[in-house]
């Protein structure tokens, strides 16, 4: 799997990831949830600023493993071998989440979702900060 | 592994950075590669034996546990 594609400004996968906020943004806004809609259009914006920034030529390799833009065979190892980690620990998590929704409520799903999206994210980091220390 | 990678670059008068320019790759994975910390592929190993006008032999010698 290769997240560099050089005649785009940023990975193909940042590109998906940057049109979902954008396109999500707009749907929401139709749907009349403006804050939501600044909320999406923001995190999307900011997205799209940090893999430009990695992709800059004096990025640092965290940098660039942290905004999904691999540069060369080091950056696709270490970034492979950090998303190995966050994808065992989300199948922890959803474990967990399946087990916790059971017991308690329904309502309780969204701020689980919430809680295991920011607890893979801060693995990510970790893992990304580890690997780049070791390789 | 072992290279000899810093040693041609800076008889070369490269910096990292130049060096990973012209084999394609970043300043960062050159350093990993002079200090053995990152074992480069066979096509990167074989990049940096031809930009040095070496081989894969010369440059990189592999230390058995």
């Amino acid at each position: 799997m290769s997240l560099r594609t050089d005649r785009l400004p940023i990975s193909g996968v940042n590109v998906v990831l940057v049109t979902a906020f954008v396109v999500g943004g707009l749907v929401t806004l139709v749907l009349g949830h403006v804050l939501q809609a600044v909320g999406l259009f923001l995190v999307g914006a900011g997205g799209l600023h940090c893999a430009l920034w990695a992709r800059r030529p004096s990025a640092r390799d965290v940098t660039r493993l942290n905004a999904l833009e691999w540069r060369d065979e080091r950056d696709r190892q270490l970034g492979k071998e950090a998303l190995s980690v966050v994808g065992a620990t989300a199948l922890v998590l959803s474990i967990v989440e399946l087990v916790v929704v059971s017991v308690l409520a329904i309502d309780a799903a969204l701020w689980l979702a919430w809680i295991q999206l920011v607890a893979l994210m801060t693995v990510w980091a970790l893992m990304n900060s580890i690997v780049v220390r070791r390789g | 592994m072992n290279s000899k990678v810093r040693e041609l670059r800076q008889a070369a008068g490269l910096s990292q950075a130049a060096l990973g320019e012209a084999v394609g790759v970043s300043r960062q994975t050159i350093n990993a590669v002079e200090t053995g910390r990152y074992d480069p592929s066979l096509t990167l190993a074989a990049r940096l034996a031809r930009h040095f006008g070496s081989t894969i032999e010369e440059i990189f010698d592999v230390v058995e546990d």
